[in-house]
């Protein structure tokens, strides 16, 4: 072997040691920015198939639960307690006024996001509303659903991010309307678009509802002249809108 | 007695296990002074960093509002850097004492990773989202004036998505989603209900 073939040999040997550790550092990277496997969601879920008008439901969702105690509003009270007591009372009230509905949980279990948006995948979900507790919540607030573009579907298959996309102008107008509706009984109600998880996850129109810890309770009036409950008062917003959430798919 | 070549392989194997030694350590010690400088302040000043008037969102809990900060910050020129270090210049706002909005001491923006030329990759440790307050309100006010202060100081970034200790997260503390990206678009709505 001559001289310089001895150089080259030991160069491209010296360059393979400098790589090796070079390459690790970039395989470390890219494990550190993959999204965990353990985390992502299904691939798919499939599109609702049409039910019977006289199967529909409302599926209230009192979100938080369990391990999960949402937002803390104050003097020991838990969003989460806050979540269940309204939608019970929300569900009396849609019971008496002939709408079927149905709580995702009626006691302090902890649910998962994913099993949420399963839940309410189930084909007779006609409206999915999350209820959600804040502080300083002047009157209601109303969000819909935001999907980002990346997740946006062109195809007719639906991706689990962009389920909603199918629904997504009638979850908008389907909160106009309540918001609207909760107006006419003296409850200002703000209609926001907000990325709230799991609305994007959802098929059937969507919204979540946010009160304060003081509207939770089934006693609590909207105003001296009215027997109205902020309870009462959505249940009516939300039984008026039913020309609207009760279409087939 | 060992050939003539094989002594120089020898050699330069040994010359390159030195050097490369050399270059981990020095990259430690450079991590190292850079996580400190973040410590010490808000924004660290690097070799090509330049002085420069930058303008941050800031959020306020008692109004539920954002609004604009100006500031003199030394910025680098590179755009991941730069995004790096607007992001922990709000986040500094949050993570003193008095705050306009609470966040853990222990919040940090960890790094910043450019994706083509306009997808940020912000990856925060795990006291950002573990002790992030929980509300629609909290969360929401976060992640606009993070995101909103980056899109006014690095043009040209169209999404960002927020990922905890480099792995993908469901939501920052039970609200608002981190599993998707942010569009830029999406977010000025969002902070126009703000304002
Ligand atoms: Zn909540």
């Amino acid at each position: 072997m001559r001289w310089t073939e001895k150089l080259k040999f030991a160069t491209a040997i010296a360059l393979l040691c400098c790589a090796i550790p070079v390459l690790r550092a970039h395989e470390q990277s890219w494990y550190q920015v993959r999204p965990s496997p353990a985390t992502s969601p299904p691939a798919t879920v499939s599109p609702s198939p049409a039910a019977p008008q006289n199967e529909l439901f409302v599926l209230l969702d009192p979100s938080h639960g369990g391990d999960d105690k949402g937002a803390v509003l104050g003097n020991h009270v838990l969003e989460k307690d806050v979540t269940l007591a309204f939608a019970r009372a929300v569900r009396k009230q849609l019971l008496d006024r002939g709408v079927a509905s149905r709580l995702l949980r009626d006691g302090d279990i902890t649910i998962s996001l994913q099993r949420r948006a399963e839940a309410a995948n189930d084909p007779h979900v006609a409206l999915y509303v999350a209820l959600h507790a804040g502080r300083r919540i002047p009157g209601m607030r109303l969000y819909t659903p935001v999907l980002s573009l990346t997740t946006r579907d062109p195809g007719s298959f639906l991706s689990w991010p962009a389920a909603q996309q199918v629904s997504l102008k009638r979850s908008e107008s389907i909160a106009q309307q309540v918001a609207k509706e909760l107006g006419k009984e003296n409850l200002s109600a703000s209609v926001l678009a907000a990325p709230l998880r799991p609305l994007s996850n959802i098929v059937a129109p969507a919204m979540a509802v946010e009160i304060s810890p003081e509207q939770g309770g089934s006693g609590a009036l909207l105003n001296s002249d009215s027997e109205r409950t902020p309870a009462s008062a959505l249940a009516a917003a939300i039984a008026v809108s039913r020309n609207q959430w009760s279409l087939r798919q | 007695m060992i050939p003539r070549h094989l002594q120089i392989t020898i050699a330069l194997l040994l010359l390159a296990v030195l050097l490369t030694g050399i270059i981990l350590i020095k990259l430690e010690q450079h991590e190292k002074a850079k996580t400190q400088a973040a410590e010490l302040a808000p924004v660290a000043l690097t070799a090509e960093s330049k002085p420069e008037h930058i303008r941050i969102l800031v959020a306020y809990d008692d109004d539920q509002a954002l609004r604009w900060r100006d500031t003199d910050s030394p910025m680098p020129q590179d755009r991941a850097l730069r995004a790096e270090e607007v992001l922990r210049a709000v986040l500094a706002q949050y993570t003193q004492l008095p705050s306009p909005h609470p966040l853990s001491r222990a919040a940090e923006i960890k790094e910043v990773f450019l994706v083509g030329d306009n997808t940020l990759l912000v990856n925060t440790n795990a006291a950002f989202a573990d002790n992030h307050p929980s509300g629609i309100t909290p969360e929401e006010l976060t992640i606009t004036s993070l995101i909103e202060t980056v899109s006014a100081n690095v043009p040209g970034i169209e999404r960002v998505k927020f990922l905890v200790e480099g792995k993908e997260r469901e939501t920052l503390a039970g609200h608002m989603d981190l599993a998707s990206f942010y569009d830029i678009k999406m977010v000025h709505d969002m902070a126009r209900e703000f304002e």
